[in-house]
């Protein structure tokens, strides 16, 4: 399946790939608004590892048996058997958080949306095409590809 | 290919899923005990305080068995196998044959004797009846008793917390879950219980069970001590559901059902998979991720169960701990990496044998734990790293090059 791998030679570190996740995954598809109304800082789905000069950004590798699926006790998580994508139905989450428990990558992290529980987890911006990460991201050390299987 | 899979739990449905990955053709029938199509177990607590409605319910969307071409016979129960002629025997005097049967029938709670104790005046917590039956007489300002102080009887207390009833837990073990929390975490999460008004009694059990005026009951705990409560719980733990296999040629047992690593049973065409499993810790992610496995086998692969160490996640009342592998060990065959604050109520510790996480515990500070568990489930030397476990930017990075590497590209 196409998937969003990271090439830490070419990141510079500038979190970019946060900041657009946070913004796609917003309401108003607006950094101010994102921000300061929807009280969006720190979710993002995408996290950007840094041992300097050393950064890399680190998200869901979408699994072929995804162990968060496997222990999702209300069946909230689930994999798309057509596209391969590993996402969350909010609505049916309970934030027991067995899946931060089982991720093999630590890419998913708990959260809350207006008093909800949300798992903070890369969906490839399932709804809109492209990964905003990828799309944002200003020295291609993000690219969305298909890698063949195993990969 | 003619498959029947008894129980119509996690295991089960994930079994169709396996199934149905290399055989679209054969016919399954699923016979489920329960009434209900099949809904995730730990969510009753959640249904029990109301955070989760009825429609939330389903493991599985309500076109699943459609979808999976699956018959079901719901409030249908399995009596005796016929391994001969590979024939189940259901409670209605129906015979289904099979080709390929599951066992999947989970675990039911152990109730010890106890004087005076009868199936109406206690409740269990493992099945959506069971929740049903105890909203009927969860009203605010109840009280409650709860035995065993396990994860059943943890979220059981949280649900009728929220619900307003008065709950006190008794415990055998000196400690709240003993298996799972060191003396000193269970501290912790002892003291968190008492803010939170929940009674506590430990190194005690019950001992005797008296009716009295108004519904209500007269406990007598093995210290002497007495307590009353309008409601029973027992939650001290559950036992495979084996009987149909009971008496079989060619099956062991040791409590739950022997399997070999493909999970069949040692009976022609008959596989095992879930809480029935001996061995299994009787956790949600083992079930599903055995049931896959049966399934597929089932319809003719050949995978190998590896042996998933056990991990948990329990949380209650706003407090969150993820257990996983030997957590509560101690003594001097480990090492142990501890960060401990007690004011913020979080507890980190990693358990090291022979330079190896053999286990981890995380309290409230939970961010990224499933890297721990997957360097638990991979036996890695952690020693070129192991200052790095409690780094607040643990990550990737944190491993050897060629390893992150590997992950990234995965």
């Amino acid at each position: 399946m196409q998937k969003v791998y990271a090439r830490p030679a070419w990141c510079m570190n500038c979190h970019l790939c946060e900041v657009n996740c946070i913004i796609a995954h917003s309401r108003s598809r607006d950094l101010f608004r994102a921000y300061k109304r929807e009280n969006l800082r720190g979710t993002a789905r995408v996290i950007v590892e840094e041992r300097l000069p050393l950064s890399v950004a680190v998200q869901c590798r979408h699994c072929d048996d995804p162990i968060c699926v496997a222990g999702c006790i209300s069946g909230a998580m689930v994999k798309d058997p057509a596209t391969g994508i590993v996402y969350c139905q909010e609505d049916k989450c309970v934030g027991c958080w067995t899946c931060v428990a089982g991720c093999p990558y630590g890419a998913i992290r708990p959260g809350e949306k207006n008093g909800r529980p949300v798992p903070l987890k890369c969906d490839l911006c399932r709804e809109t095409g492209e990964p905003a990460c990828v799309a944002g991201c200003p020295n291609r050390a993000l690219v969305w590809e298909e890698r063949g299987a195993g990969a | 290919m003619n498959y029947v899979l008894i129980g119509n739990s996690v295991a089960a449905v994930n079994a169709v899923a396996g199934i149905r990955e290399y055989d679209r053709e054969g016919s399954i029938t699923i016979v489920s005990a329960e009434k209900y199509y099949a809904y995730g177990r730990p969510l009753i607590s959640y249904w029990l305080e109301g955070r989760v409605r009825d429609g939330n319910m389903p493991y599985r969307p309500e076109d699943f068995y459609t979808r999976y071409n699956v018959h079901v016979l719901l409030g249908r129960r399995a009596v005796k196998l016929d391994a001969e002629i590979r024939e189940v025997c259901l409670d209605d005097g129906q015979k289904l044959p099979y080709d390929r049967l599951l066992i999947a029938t989970g675990g039911h709670p152990f109730v010890p004797p106890i004087a005076g104790l009868t199936p109406d005046n206690y409740f269990t917590f493992i099945n959506y009846d069971d929740a049903r039956r105890l909203e009927a007489v969860a009203a605010p300002g109840r009280e409650a008793v709860i035995l065993g102080a396990g994860p059943t009887g943890l979220k059981a207390m949280e649900s009728l917390v929220q619900r307003g009833v008065q709950v006190t837990l008794v415990e055998l073990a000196d400690r709240i879950w003993a298996p799972a929390l060191d003396q000193e975490a269970a501290f912790l999460v002892a003291s968190f219980l008492q803010d939170k008004d929940v009674g506590l009694y430990c190194n005690d059990t019950l001992v005797n069970v008296e009716g009295m005026a108004g519904g209500r009951l007269g406990l007598q705990l093995h210290s002497g001590r007495e307590i009353t409560a309008d409601i029973l719980v027992v939650a001290i733990g559950v036992r495979p559901n084996i009987e149909l296999l009971e008496g079989l040629p060619a099956v062991t047992f040791n409590r739950g059902i022997v399997v070999g690593p493909d999970l069949s049973t040692g009976l022609p065409g008959v596989y095992a998979a879930g809480d029935v499993v001996a061995g299994n810790p009787p956790l949600l992610p083992h079930a599903a991720i055995q049931g896959k496995i049966a399934g597929r086998n089932m319809a003719g692969a050949q995978e190998t169960y590896q042996p998933l160490p056990p991990y948990n996640a329990l949380g209650f009342l706003g407090l969150h701990i993820i257990s996983m592998g030997d957590s509560a060990a101690g003594g001097e065959e480990y090492a142990i990496l501890k960060e401990v604050d007690p004011s913020a109520r979080t507890y980190r510790k990693l358990v090291l044998k022979e330079n190896r996480l053999a286990g981890a515990l995380c309290i409230n500070k939970i961010d990224r734990t499933g890297l721990y568990r997957r360097l638990l489930e991979e036996g890695t030397d952690v020693t070129p790293f192991r200052d790095e476990g409690f780094r607040p930017d643990f990550g990737l990075l944190s491993l050897p090059e060629e390893v992150w590497r590997q992950r990234l590209a995965e």
